[in-house]
C-alpha cells in the first residue's frame, strides 16, 4: 500500500480541525450565546435556611433555550421557583425550566422568577459572592458570580 | 344600576372622608389573642391606644416577607420621630414551623419595632378570618416540602384597635407614610 503523501496528511488534519471546530460551534453555540449579567442574591435571614439569587439571562441565538437547573458551593439544594401575585395573594411554585425566547431575555427578580436555595451550610452575608453554575438544555453551562447585597 | 355600584362600593369601603385618606372597615378587624416571640401571650384588647400595622407572613417566605420588612423599614424612616408611636405586628400564617424562637431570630436583623406573633393553627385561622385574610399550606415537590400560599395586605389599626386602611403589597412606603402619620401624635 503507497504510504500517503505529507501534504494530504497536512490536509487532512486541517479538514479534520475544521469539522472539530464546525461541530463545537453546532452544539455548543458561539461564545455568548448566552449572556448572564446583573446576577446577585440576598443575604440569608436567621435560621438561614434558605436564600434567593436574581439575574439576567440575554438568549443571542435564533432558538429559544431552556434554563434547565442550577447548582453552587453554597447550598445543598437549587430550585427554580416562580413566584406571582393572584389579586393580593402570592403563590410560589416549583418549575422544572425556565424559557429564554429566541432574542429575547430571562428575568428573574424579587416578585417574580428566582433561584431558591435550601441547605445552606453557611449564612450569606452582604458583600460577599455566591458562584452560580446554570445548566442549558443546548448550549454549555454558565459559571456567574452573584454578589450577595440587601433586597 | 351604576349609581347602585357605586353606592355598594361606598358602603363596602365604609366611606367616612372626615380623616381625609382614613377610613372605617365594617365587619373587619377586632381583638385576637396570639403568641408573642417572647413566648408570652399578646392580646390586642389590652393594648389600647398603640397603633399597628399588621400584616400576615411566614419565615420560610422566600421574597415578599423580607420584602415587606426591608419596605416597613422605609416606612419608619420617613416618618422619622413620630415613628416612635407605631409597631408592626407580623402574624405567622405558619404556625406549625414558626415558633417564638424562630420568630425571634427571624425578625432580629430588621432594625424594626415588630412583634412576631404566632399561636395554634385554628387561633392563627381566626385572625386571618376576621381581618378578611387568606393563607393556604400548599404541598411542593421541593426542599421547602410546602409553601403557604397567602395574602399580602396590610391592616393600620388605631388606638382603639380598628382596623381604618388596607394597604397592598405594591403600595409605596411614602403612601403608606402618609396615611400612617395621621394616626400619630
Amino acid at each position: 500500500m503507497r504510504s500517503l503523501p505529507p501534504l494530504s496528511i497536512f490536509v487532512f488534519a486541517l479538514s479534520l480541525l475544521i469539522a472539530c471546530s464546525h461541530e463545537q460551534d453546532a452544539t455548543a453555540g458561539s461564545p455568548g450565546a448566552v449572556d448572564v449579567t446583573a446576577a446577585w442574591a440576598r443575604p440569608s435571614l436567621p435560621p438561614h435556611e434558605n436564600s434567593a439569587a436574581f439575574f439576567v439571562v440575554h438568549n443571542r441565538t435564533d432558538h429559544a433555550v431552556q434554563l434547565l437547573g442550577a447548582s453552587t458551593s453554597r447550598a445543598g439544594v437549587t430550585e427554580l421557583h416562580h413566584m406571582e401575585m393572584d389579586g393580593d395573594r402570592m403563590r410560589m411554585r416549583r418549575v422544572p425550566s425556565f424559557t429564554i425566547p429566541a432574542h429575547g431575555e430571562l428575568v428573574l427578580e424579587p416578585g417574580s422568577n428566582h433561584l431558591m436555595f435550601f441547605e445552606l451550610p453557611a449564612p450569606w452575608v452582604d458583600g460577599e459572592k455566591v458562584d452560580l453554575h446554570l445548566e442549558f438544555d443546548s448550549l454549555p453551562a454558565v459559571d456567574v458570580l452573584a454578589e450577595v447585597r440587601p433586597l | 344600576m351604576k349609581w347602585a355600584c357605586l353606592g355598594l362600593l361606598l358602603v363596602s369601603l365604609g366611606c367616612s372622608d372626615s380623616d381625609a385618606g382614613l377610613l372605617d372597615f365594617q365587619g373587619i378587624g377586632g381583638d385576637f389573642t396570639l403568641t408573642d416571640e417572647q413566648g408570652q401571650k399578646f392580646s390586642l384588647a389590652e393594648h389600647r391606644g398603640q397603633v399597628y400595622l399588621l400584616f400576615f407572613g411566614f419565615t420560610h417566605c422566600p421574597d415578599v416577607c423580607p420584602t415587606t420588612l426591608v419596605e416597613l423599614q422605609e416606612v419608619f424612616q420617613r416618618l422619622g420621630g413620630a415613628g416612635q408611636d407605631l409597631q408592626i405586628l407580623f402574624v405567622s400564617v405558619d404556625p406549625e414551623r414558626d415558633t417564638p424562637e424562630l420568630l425571634a431570630s427571624y425578625l432580629q436583623p430588621f432594625d424594626l419595632p415588630v412583634i412576631g406573633l404566632t399561636g395554634t393553627v385554628s387561633q392563627v385561622e381566626k385572625v386571618a378570618q376576621a381581618y378578611g385574610a387568606f393563607f393556604e399550606k400548599v404541598a411542593l415537590d421541593s426542599a421547602a416540602v410546602y409553601t403557604m400560599d397567602h395574602s399580602t395586605r396590610s391592616y393600620l389599626i388605631d388606638g382603639e384597635g380598628k382596623v381604618r386602611y388596607i394597604f397592598r403589597y405594591k403600595d409605596e412606603p411614602e403612601r403608606i407614610a402618609q396615611i400612617v402619620r395621621k394616626l400619630l401624635p
